[in-house]
């Protein structure tokens, strides 16, 4: 089947999904005010508190949770067959995904723009903040270790690809410096980045960098390993640096690499016209992990993130103008990563080879085909640039340089939020050094997931890079949970009917728990003893959740929610029994 | 002049809603240091995980983005009926037709693009795509004066 058919049904499904679904969300499950007054009304400061045009949050809101994650677990999930990933990717963009983000915006904007970490606190149990503290924590360190893999299973496959990524350090902050001092308008100074940047990958082509050697030399029986440290050695440094220094000027850049690439894909796959040649569904060997339950957790961003919540809850959240805006921001925002994941299917069933026997190849079984995915997805990306006349050796350069750059940032922002959240623990227990001491808390936040990445993983690299990203699409899928719950809590008090948030919930906590008592099991038996006490700390965590989420409507079943009560009703300046701190009404 | 801490909320949330039916007229762009964390997974998800705000802690914010702040307050006390909006320098989706559209009748496509460009410009005070003022140097009154004088020309006028 031709791909660009593919890609147009799908948009079609997301346009249907955004038109009617989130309508009926706005209007049946949220209750939107258009008069209620936001808190960027309420508490303006014109720094945090901005009320603001919509689709300057959206830009702001897309550009803050697309990037390299939907891109690698839908690369890996097309082993099950491209039907069922495209399916998961689909439905649960438009049933979970866009409840989620659009939800957790709702919740937050009726809660002073408060993050779901918090209005767990209130809304669910006190112990739900601990609760989310810890699961972030896990997150972080398997988002750290994942990309840190990514990036140097890339750097392994494309040495030509070290060279650019490297010079885009300085150039970044070369550009950020020239930005801030020559008071020059951003956008010249950041394309003319993006364009040195590609002009480095002739340069990183005719001097590729491997360190096969070196790395050999220093008894590195993973050559991929020595390129792992450097990074978490790179993050630990960057991640001290001002953020507009480093990380806002190669962000910059990174957004225009982002509408390149979508733009590469969506023009390659018009010129080209390929046709998917990787079985719709796939007849997986022997002892592979199934579908159920793990389709659902290996792609969670791009079908449904829990880092969208946070994203939800914060600079967003303030930003609301109009609560009925929550509907183009939100499930605008979900819709746009699930663009990019259905891309990155389309580029590794139809973009990276011609036909089904090469597929196979490439997606013999589930070991190689997570270590090989995200290399799957340049080469697809590759291809569909040679469509148009990009000789591929350099489009492939050009993809690696594009995945490892967002990956990069990824790691930098990473390290930076655990070195927080690190603080955070370490002043909820009381341990001052942990608190205070930057340096410590960064070399945690880099050392834990460092170790994770080096795991030898039953002598096989591709093996341990599918573990860690279930795990990290458990953790990332728990985090969804707990803001779902959070929010389907907030839609029952409020007398709604809540079946639109309780079943992407129950599924999404069916699939994760099923998940990590399948490899948990397996981890016993493999001898696994670092996985398996991960696996079994994180099953615990998605017990607590269950738990608190039975007990949070178990709660609420037992007083009964006020089904008369309008969103329009509540008495001005009181907290309400959906637990909102101030209802103002505008006029 | 009273005092922008004191005005209300639902009169300027009102007046701020009839206003946006109409492209915003009034855009500052913020201060290049008010930067915020890259995207994808971690993506300026600053405020879920940090520390309250403690001065010196990631959600705090550098002086810069407090003089945006006042800017902005004094703005939306003294022109109630104008809408004013902030963007990042970053947020080219948004400024890039904004300014383009705003300008193009008046001064025609090219050199519309070029103030395009340079609407870019991080602590640019924007009127009607103009730049009329660059924040942080610019005392808050001075861009009072600046965006009141820029407004009374027609939105489209060369």
């Amino acid at each position: 089947m031709p791909a660009a058919v593919v890609a147009a049904v799908v948009g079609v499904l997301y346009f249907l999904g955004y038109r009617y679904y989130s309508r009926y969300l706005a209007d049946r499950v949220y209750g939107l005010d258009p008069a209620f007054v936001t808190p960027a009304h309420r508490f303006r400061d014109g720094i945090d508190f901005v009320p603001t045009n919509k689709h300057v949050v959206f830009g702001h809101h897309f550009t803050s949770v697309a990037g390299a994650a939907p891109i690698v677990g839908p690369a890996i999930a097309v082993f099950w067959g491209w039907g069922p990933a495209l399916a998961w990717i689909v439905l649960g963009t438009i049933f979970a995904a866009g409840v989620h983000d659009f939800g957790s915006m709702v919740v937050s904007v009726r809660h002073n723009a408060k993050n779901i970490g918090t209005i767990a606190s209130e809304v669910i149990s006190k112990r739900a903040r601990t609760l989310f503290l810890l699961i972030i924590f896990f997150l972080l360190t398997l988002v750290n270790a994942v990309f840190a893999v990514v990036i140097g299973n890339l750097f392994m496959a494309n040495p030509g690809a070290v060279i650019p990524i490297f010079v885009e350090i300085p150039l970044a902050i070369a550009i950020g410096q020239y930005i801030y001092r020559t008071r020059s308008p951003a956008l010249v100074p950041s394309l003319v980045g993006v364009l040195l940047l590609y002009l480095l990958i002739p340069v990183g082509q005719a001097f590729p960098l491997d360190i096969t050697p070196l790395a050999e030399g220093l008894g590195f029986d993973q050559p991929r390993n020595l390129w792992v440290i450097i990074m978490f050695a790179y993050a630990f440094i960057a991640s001290r640096l001002p953020v507009w220094l480093l990380l806002q000027p190669r962000d910059y850049i990174n957004s225009h690499q982002l509408f390149i690439a979508l733009g590469v894909i969506a023009l390659g796959l018009l010129v080209g016209w390929n046709t998917i040649v990787a079985p719709m569904v796939n007849d997986v060997p022997a002892g592979s992990p199934s579908i159920f339950p793990f389709l659902f957790i290996t792609i969670a961003c791009g079908a449904i993130s829990g880092f969208h919540s946070l994203v939800s809850s914060g600079t967003t959240a303030k930003q609301i103008d109009k609560e009925t805006d929550t509907r183009h921001v939100g499930y605008l925002g979900a819709v746009g990563e699930g663009s990019l994941a259905t891309g990155a299917v389309l580029a590794t069933t139809a973009g990276v080879v011609a036909t089904q026997a090469d597929w196979e190849a490439l997606y013999p079984d589930f070991s190689t085909a997570s270590g090989g995915a995200v290399g799957n997805f340049v080469n697809g990306v590759a291809a569909f640039a040679n469509n148009f006349g990009v000789p591929v050796d350099l489009a492939v350069i050009f993809a690696a340089v594009v995945v490892i750059s967002f990956a990069a940032t990824t790691m930098d922002t990473g390290v930076r939020l655990q070195r927080y959240v690190v603080q955070e623990i370490s002043e909820l227990v009381g341990w001052r050094a942990g608190a205070r001491n930057l340096t410590l808390a960064g070399a945690i936040a880099v050392i834990i997931p460092l170790v994770m990445a080096l795991l030898p993983g039953g002598g096989d690299a591709g093996y341990t890079f599918g573990v860690l990203w279930q795990l990290f699409g458990t953790t990332n899928q728990l985090t969804a949970g707990l803001a779902l719950t959070v929010v389907a809590v907030w839609v029952f008090k409020r007398g709604r009917n809540p079946l639109a948030v309780a079943v992407p919930l129950v599924f999404l906590l069916a699939m994760t728990s099923w998940a990590l008592i399948v490899n948990l099991r397996n981890f016993v038996a493999e001898g696994q003893w670092v996985l398996a006490p991960l696996d079994a700390v994180i099953f615990v965590l998605a017990m607590w959740l269950i738990v608190e989420a039975a007990l949070a409507l178990k709660g609420l079943s037992g007083r009964g929610a006020d089904g008369t009560r309008g969103p329009g009703q509540d008495a001005p300046g009181t907290t309400t029994e959906a637990g909102e701190d101030v209802v103002t009404r505008r006029e | 002049m009273s005092s922008p801490g004191g005005s209300d909320p639902t009169r300027h949330a009102a007046t701020a809603r009839a206003a946006s039916a109409a492209d915003s007229r009034v855009v500052i762009v913020r201060p290049w240091t008010d930067a915020h964390g890259g995207g994808c997974c971690s993506g300026d998800t600053r405020d879920p995980v940090a520390l309250d705000r403690r001065a010196g802690t990631p959600v705090s914010h550098h002086p810069a983005a407090h003089r945006v702040g006042e800017c902005y307050q004094l703005l939306r006390h003294e022109l109630p009926g104008t809408d004013v909006q902030i963007a990042s320098p970053g947020n080219s989706a948004y400024l890039l037709p904004h300014v383009y559209r705003h300008l193009r009748p008046a001064v025609g496509r090219l050199r519309a693009l070029w103030a395009a460009v340079q609407g870019t410009r991080a602590g640019a005070v924007l009127v009607d795509g103009r730049q009329v003022a660059l924040l942080p140097d610019t005392e808050p009154h001075a861009v009072l004066a600046a965006v009141t004088a820029a407004l009374r020309r027609p939105p489209t006028a060369g």
